[in-house]
């Protein structure tokens, strides 16, 4: 027991000893990128990081920010809570990073308040969990819809399409279950609507020939389905073979994959659709400028409409953009600044380069990027996402139309 | 009654998966944990041969299963031999061990991005308001196609009455000149390669990821306690009942509850029934006398 | 560059390790009985705390507010109970029958907190957790009040288990783990033996509980997968099975080394590489340490003196579960 001791000590003394002083003002800097690179995201994590290098790229093409060069420094949590801790501290405490990107949701709720300790500006680009709803705003920033508003469009996709009664098929995890609630309590309480079935279901279970019968024999309008897109392959085999393709279906974003864009295209006169996301594809030279450079990074052959990624490009622009605003890469400075370079008022740009131009012309800007206008409200919200139902063609998924939230639609309590 | 057919699809695959698994148990006694990692990598060089070279899912699940089967000998040679004599609790860690690595491996060589085999489930077949793929018929028919065969060989052969000779009792086994060595081999590469099978089969039934074998050793563990330690049909059976259980509690219980269901119906088997469900004469020593 | 505050958080998350594995050791190593539902456990501990001290505005059905001060020795004593109704049925199995049988309830258990949304927040989650004395010291400084508390937590296990391990009841407890007919002949009560055993780690796994989640800061049911139990148990092995240091030992080789190798930088354009050296290397570690060092870096017969447990010719295969042949019953 003495000697364990002593040697905790030592450790702890060499670790000490080997701590230079802070080198906050020259050197690199520093963007962590903290994500699921194995583990259960690790299927979303290769394109993931290629759009967060796009970024850092691009940040490093106009000179780097604050005219120092700029380091991605990425660490896998393995898709777990814990992994997110140490993983935190290591890119804080060793690497020293001077903002955050990349973490998903159940990592995002167990560093958050850490985050704001240490003062890490944070842009949350892959967590939809309602518990960001209403916290953020002063060190946690999300670019992406709420899964509230994604459970709420899915519902007002449903009332648009006519449906009166749907079926569920939901994986049991937080970013599945979260927009699946929403959807379920406004299509029911406020639409009127009737859930024929409820089928919930764990991941990586060997078939889902089971739950896909149960959901579609209940004999519903429609079929709605919250699941991962590994899941999604299996689960929409099984819809097709058993032929139950004359059923239309709501998907959630995360099945905005080419695969299964593949299966359901293949079958003739099946139709998904999928409310949500915010991809801002029309006349919009963020997103014109990004495609080319991500599929590039993915050796031109990228997912078509991906879901996440462009996300993770816009996130370290804007940490980028507001460094150069904030004239500093002090924490709480460029947490400040985020809102002012993300929303009006002020010029509209669309890349980082521009966006440079203008501040140094002492001009205010509004950073508009490939995946909305970005534009955050007090809590570190998208104000208003722009929304889209996207389905597929031509075996590929392709945007129908963009709409806004109805207002009438409010949040379930 | 369709979710009878989809269980015993479960079924065939998780019998293959513990076949494997409870031969090692039998006869090298230890639990192998490695033994789902060869499942994943089972599942990854089928779906790289399919997908990336093109190759027929027939031709490619039979380079994977004998290509795997040989691996398997080489891993129980550098691993498990050398601490062989230091007994199961040391060998059960070593495998531990070995899944670690196997499944860098994995991650190492083909990255963490989900796969698919191609669509390969073919027609549907239906009779009696029930349906079938031709992919589900395939893989039922193929497990028990294999799981017959190796029946044959460990009754019809000598090398495979020496295996028996070596399950129920090692040391007798030795002293009588069973060639152990030969043995060993032979059921390391039995093992493996109908691991690498179940991977295949579940590959072409779902998804491939890296996590797949994580997933699925704790169903394997379960089908093989549950068929008693020591007997190939229970395990047969556990697999088929575990199979069958899962997918027709849906239609009387929330889906939710599924793995619960599962795994309360192992504690309450085991506990009722210690000896697994199939051996007649109760084992001693399952069971605190 | 190395912050110190880094390997303080290291050493914090190998100080709750090292409580996990000798609370593990007093069941397994010389209670004899393989548990591998040490995340079932540690999920009770957790969310008896978490339910009994979140706020009321989180939306569970039941907040009682509870000071953590009461929540913490109730989370122990619930866990204990809850062991008491596994060990209950489990104890009457052996082997790998109940090593099943405890894996089976500990996916049962995180199963159930996910089904009982209102109650747990189901896989949403609870943030939040409260940490004691965190009013007075905040921020970074906090690692070092943690640190304290886990260290404290580990000593008070250390002393514990010690205490446990050189009684006469554990004298007895490995005497029956390694010969059961020998035991019962001398008129010992193996059985309540065993499940009193069964029930005190649960109880010391259920205090540690909250020292985790004060480490994590929030609570999910993804944190209670399988893989935490396998953790546990790896440092276990490597520290030694059936010593009185080696769960303390093994769980700070592990938790440091897996952390160091963390520290290697690798370019992201080979990030396949990248997430997969932690994994093969922990694998190494245990395969090559089982290999040279079967016994752990603290073997039992060093912790009780040679004379005290069989020579390893015979002690190799006794251990009852996932072992061979078994003690006979």
């Amino acid at each position: 027991m003495k000697r364990v001791l002593v040697a905790l000590l030592a450790v702890g003394l060499v670790a000490a000893a080997a701590c230079s002083g802070d080198t906050e003002e020259e050197g690199p800097v520093k963007m962590g990128f903290l994500n699921g690179q194995s583990g259960d995201y690790g299927p979303w994590g290769g394109w993931a990081l290629a759009a967060a290098e796009v970024a850092v790229e691009e940040l490093n093409a106009a000179g780097g920010v604050l005219g120092r060069d700029v380091e991605l420094i990425v660490e896998d949590n393995g898709s777990t809570p814990e992994g997110a801790v140490s993983g935190f501290a290591e890119l804080t405490e060793v690497d020293g990073i001077h903002a955050l990107g990349g973490i998903e949701s159940d990592g995002m709720v167990a560093i958050f308040e850490t985050v704001h300790e240490l003062q890490i500006p944070t842009i949350c680009s892959t967590c939809g969990t309602t518990e960001l709803d209403n916290t953020g705003g002063d060190m946690v920033f999300r670019i992406i819809p709420s899964d509230t508003d994604n459970g709420i469009v899915g519902a007002q996709v449903a009332r648009d399409e006519g449906y009166r009664s749907v079926a569920m098929l939901v994986e049991l995890s937080e970013g599945t279950e979260s927009p699946a609630n929403v959807f379920k309590a406004v299509f029911t309480e406020q639409m009127g609507g009737t859930i024929t079935e409820d089928v919930r279901f764990n991941a990586g279970e060997t078939t889902y020939a089971a739950q896909v019968a149960q959901a579609f024999e209940s004999n519903p309008d429609a079929v709605y389905i919250a699941a991962g897109f590994e899941t999604g392959v299996p689960l929409l085999n099984e819809w097709q073979r058993r032929g139950y393709t004359d059923i239309p279906m709501i998907f959630t974003t995360d099945l905005l994959s080419p695969e299964i864009a593949q299966i359901v295209g293949s079958v003739d006169g099946a139709s998904a659709i999928v409310g949500a996301t915010a991809y801002d594809t029309e006349n919009n030279p963020a997103w014109d400028a990004y495609v080319p450079r991500f599929a590039e990074k993915n050796d031109g052959d990228p997912p078509e409409i991906a879901f996440y990624d462009a996300w993770q490009y816009d996130q370290y622009i804007i940490l980028g953009l507001a460094m150069a605003k904030a004239g500093t890469t002090d924490g709480a400075a460029v947490a400040a600044a985020i809102p002012d370079i993300a929303n009006p008022p002020g010029v509209e740009v669309f890349s980082y380069a521009d966006g440079l131009a203008q501040l140094d012309a002492g001009n205010d800007i509004d950073y508009h990027g490939t995946t909305s206008n970005l534009n955050l409200n007090s809590v570190g919200n998208l104000l208003s996402p722009v929304m889209a139902v996207i389905s597929v063609q031509d075996g590929d998924w392709a945007v129908r139309e963009n709409i806004e939230l109805d207002p009438t639609l409010v949040k379930p309590s | 009654m369709q979710n009878v057919i989809f269980g015993i699809v479960t079924g065939s695959i998780l019998a293959v998966a513990t076949l494997g698994f409870a031969l090692v148990r039998q006869t090298e006694n230890f639990l192998n944990i490695a033994h789902a990692q060869m499942m994943a990598l089972g599942a990854f060089i089928g779906v790289v041969l399919v997908d990336t070279y093109g190759m027929n899912i027939f031709l490619a699940g039979a380079i994977t299963v004998v290509g795997l089967g040989a691996l398997g000998v080489v891993l129980s040679a550098v691993f498990f031999q050398p601490v062989r004599h230091q007994g199961g609790t040391v060998l059960l860690f070593t495998s531990i061990g070995l899944a670690l690595m196997m499944y860098a491996a994995i991650l190492a060589l083909f990255g963490t991005q989900a796969r698919f085999y191609p669509d390969v489930s073919g027609s549907l077949y239906r009779f009696a308001g029930i349906n079938i793929a031709t992919n589900e018929l395939v893989i039922i028919g193929l497990a028990f196609g294999s799981i017959a065969a190796l029946q044959l060989f460990l009754n019809g052969t000598g090398l495979g009455r020496a295996v028996r000779a070596v399950a129920s009792n090692d040391d007798l086994a030795r002293v009588r000149g069973v060639p152990v060595r030969t043995v060993s081999n032979t059921i390391w590469f039995i093992s493996s390669a109908f691991g690498a099978m179940a991977g295949v089969m579940l590959g072409v039934l779902g998804a491939v990821n890296t996590e797949i074998g994580w997933h699925n050793i704790l169903i394997v563990l379960a089908a093989a306690v549950l068929g008693g330690l020591r007997s190939i049909t229970g395990v047969i059976l556990a697999g088929l009942l575990l199979g069958i259980m899962m997918d027709v509690s849906a239609l009387f219980i929330p889906t939710s509850y599924r793995p619960v269901v599962a795994f309360g119906v192992l504690v309450a088997v085991l506990i009722l029934r210690p000896e697994g469900i199939l051996s007649i004469q109760r084992r001693k020593d399952a069971v605190v006398a | 560059m190395t912050n110190p505050i880094f390997w303080v958080g290291v050493l914090t998350l190998a100080m709750i390790y090292s409580s996990l594995a000798m609370a593990l050791n007093v069941e397994s190593g010389w209670g004899g009985m393989w548990d591998l539902g040490i995340a079932g456990l540690l999920a009770a501990g957790s969310y008896c705390y978490v339910i009994l001290t979140s706020d009321a505005d989180l939306d569970m059905r039941f907040a009682p507010e509870l000071s953590m001060w009461v929540a913490w020795p109730l989370a122990a004593l619930f866990t204990g109970l809850v062991a008491f109704a596994i060990g209950a049925p489990a104890l009457r199995l052996r082997r790998e029958y109940f090593l099943i049988t405890t894996l089976a309830f500990a996916e049962i258990i995180r199963q159930l907190v996910v089904i009982q949304a209102d109650l747990t927040r189901g896989t949403l989650g609870v943030p939040n957790i409260n940490r004691p004395f965190d009013s007075f010291v905040t921020g970074r400084d906090y690692n070092y009040v943690l640190l304290g508390i886990a260290v404290a937590a580990a000593a008070v296990m250390y002393l514990v288990t010690r205490q446990v391990g050189v009684s006469p009841f554990g004298r007895t407890l490995r005497a029956a783990r390694d010969n059961e007919a020998v035991a019962l002949a001398l008129g010992k009560r193996v059985n309540r033996m065993r499940i009193k055993t069964f029930i005190l780690a649960g109880v010391l796994i259920g205090a540690t509980a909250p020292v985790y989640l004060f480490y994590i800061r929030a609570v999910s049911p993804q944190l209670f997968a399988p893989g935490i139990t396998f953790t546990v148990w790896t440092a276990l092995v490597i520290g030694g099975i059936g010593s009185i240091r080696g769960g303390l030992a093994g769980a700070v080789v592990l938790i440091v080394f897996t952390e160091a190798v963390g520290l290697i930088e690798v370019d992201p354009a080979h990030i396949n590489i990248l997430v997969a050296i932690e994994p093969f290397l922990v694998g190494l570690l245990l395969v090559l340490v089982l290999r040279f060092r079967p016994d752990g870096l603290f073997s039992e017969r060093s912790a009780f003196g040679a004379g005290n447990r069989p020579s390893r010719d015979s002690a190799g295969d006794s251990r009852p579960a996932g072992a061979t042949q078994g003690s006979g019953g």
